[in-house]
């Protein structure tokens, strides 16, 4: 209840912010960018950060889901939300081919493998002309229709509106996260990523539950792509390729993987830090570079979990007694 | 009424080793049986066996008749059957009080998925409970990753129990433990034995526990079963001592 609570404050000062700094819609847009990050690397990060497995090819799931949504919008005329569970619908669909093949495979086997699905799915969306456009891609996405509620129309279409949109998603997305962690699914995921040979011996079909957890993943990972797609207005091969797979499991790593908060943190420190570095232009690559190896060597469960070491060691810790 | 359990000719190869050769026995009925032997005699193999956790090349193992190996170690999990490893396998990150109640959390996929939405009730008390049978409820909230090797395998061998198994099987559970915490295990499984009605099965090495345990000791020695019988009987078995016991 306390973490729900933490949510809803967090939500409603993350919803004031338009109107706290209204003269900044740079910082909309490079929130709404985090977001367009977060989500995807909460889907991520149940598969990583919990169940420990790592998919080096999770965005082709995300352009899955935004090519699935663009297609949909733009030349059926769904509207935003339909087409959002459609592309989760299709991103899972994908998720459940490509995790059928993947899992049966263990440890490097398998991250490569995941790596290869990226690849194959990237390849697809640069050529398949007829449905995604090529390496132009799919532009043209419209934004979402405006919202009635009796007589208010709330237009979501422009900036602020959008960034709302994008923060419904998030919490929607960290509400679905908070309630399979904390679920007898949730605690055999973390039983398989800390131990699968007793989790398996406790009655856990283990690879069920990967292929489950793999296919939420991918869902999600589809309602982030959708996000992207809508926010950008292009379904582009870039926005899903090889790189953004790795930085994203980047954001997960670098927010602290199994932390709820992680991709959330991640996301603002890999997206939004360095567009506040781009003053710096080039030299903000290498300031960030530096902080990215930093971190690897003395915070190698992430930020949150740096914090919470430190917080131990500020508070004590039980020592083993016998 | 067949055996409760049975192993029969149960054979396993390991490259040029033959780890298990032809080994049989049965228990006809719930009680503490001993498994002893030397180093390599094929014992944790048998148990991997039985727990479905490697397959037989040739051999059967049957639980109330019906024929059991090959079973992946879930499905086993489900029909009662419940191990400790070797090397103390726990959740080092969740707390004991989690341990025990991850045991005994319903693990079926689709019921699992359903208490997403409605969380199922949890038997606190119960594993509170059971943590103070051993002496542990202060750690409750400890994770058990921050206890010390004897504790570990007591919330390793509680979590067993935890989930009321029909048949248990603990491998070396007094390795590594000292003196007090191993009179609180012998407690703790003498007391849930006949509580439970369960069989239990028990590798081990120190034969002042497990001749003080058991009710009935089987002897392995090169992959099949050297003796059965009494604790005092296989003591005495000059078989016996001349290939373990010396």
């Amino acid at each position: 209840m306390k973490s729900l609570l933490t949510l809803l404050l967090a939500t409603t000062v993350a919803a004031a912010l338009p109107w706290t700094f209204p003269g900044s819609p740079y910082l909309v847009q490079v929130l709404t960018l985090s977001m367009c990050a977060v989500v995807p690397a909460i889907g991520l990060n149940l598969l990583f950060g919990y169940t420990g497995l790592i998919s080096l090819g999770h965005m082709g799931f995300a352009g899955v889901g935004g090519y699935a949504a663009a297609i949909l919008m733009k030349q059926f005329g769904w509207g935003f939300l339909p087409a959002l569970l459609a592309a989760m619908a299709a991103a899972g669909g994908a998720g459940l081919l490509a995790g059928s093949v993947c899992l049966r495979l263990r440890s490097h086997f398998f991250v490569i493998v995941t790596l290869a699905v990226g690849l194959i799915l990237g390849t697809l969306f640069n050529n398949l002309d007829w449905l995604t456009g090529g390496a132009e891609g799919l532009p043209g996405i419209p934004r979402p229709r405006p919202l009635l509620i009796g007589d208010t129309r709330i237009v979501l279409a422009n900036a602020i509106g959008f960034y709302w949109v994008a923060l419904a998603v998030t919490v929607a997305a960290f509400l679905v996260q908070w309630a399979v962690v904390r679920s007898p699914f949730g605690r055999s995921l973390q039983a398989i990523r800390q131990d699968e040979t007793m989790a398996a011996a406790r009655g856990v079909d283990v690879f069920a539950h990967k292929l489950a957890v793999f296919v939420l993943s991918a869902a999600i990972a589809g309602a982030g792509g959708a996000l992207r797609a809508s926010f950008l207005r292009v379904a582009a091969p870039s926005s899903f390729d090889l790189g953004e797979s790795i930085n994203l499991v980047a954001v997960v790593i670098l927010g602290g993987a199994g932390y709820q908060a992680g991709p959330l943190l991640g996301s603002l420190v890999f997206v939004a830090l360095p567009e506040v570095l781009r003053v710096a232009s080039q030299a903000r690559l290498l300031v960030f570079g530096a902080m990215l190896v930093l971190l690897a060597l003395f915070a190698p469960r992430g930020l949150l979990g740096l914090a919470t070491t430190l917080r131990r060691r500020v508070g004590g810790s039980h020592a083993p007694v016998a | 009424m067949p055996p409760l359990l049975e192993v029969a000719s149960l054979t396993r190869r390991f490259g040029g080793t033959l780890a298990l050769d032809g080994a049989s026995f049965a228990v006809p009925a719930p009680g503490i049986v001993g498994l002893i032997g030397p180093n390599g005699a094929g014992k944790t193999t048998l148990f991997d066996i039985i727990c479905g956790r490697q397959t037989a090349d040739s051999g059967t193992v049957r639980f109330e008749g019906t024929r059991i190996d090959g079973l992946a170690p879930h499905r086993l999990s489900r029909l009662g059957f419940a191990r400790s490893f070797q090397e103390c396998r726990i959740l080092p990150e969740a707390t004991c009080l989690d341990n025990l109640l991850f045991a005994s959390q319903e693990k079926r996929l689709w019921r699992e998925l359903a208490g997403i939405v409605a969380p199922p009730r949890q038997n606190r008390d119960h594993a509170r409970a059971l943590l103070a049978t051993a002496g542990l409820e202060r750690f409750a909230d400890v994770a058990a990753g921050e206890l010390s090797f004897g504790q570990r395998r007591l919330v390793e061998i509680l979590s067993t129990l935890m989930a009321a198994p029909r048949v248990l099987l603990l491998d070396e559970p007094a390795s590594g433990v000292n003196p007090t915490l191993l009179a609180t295990l012998h407690d703790v499984l003498s007391e849930a034995v006949p509580r439970l009605g369960l069989l239990l099965l028990l590798i081990e090495h120190n034969m002042a526990f497990v001749m003080s345990l058991a009710e009935r000791v089987v002897v392995m020695h090169q992959g099949a079963v050297l003796a059965d019988g009494t604790p005092e009987e296989v003591q005495q078995d000059a078989r016996v001592i001349d290939a373990y016991l010396g």
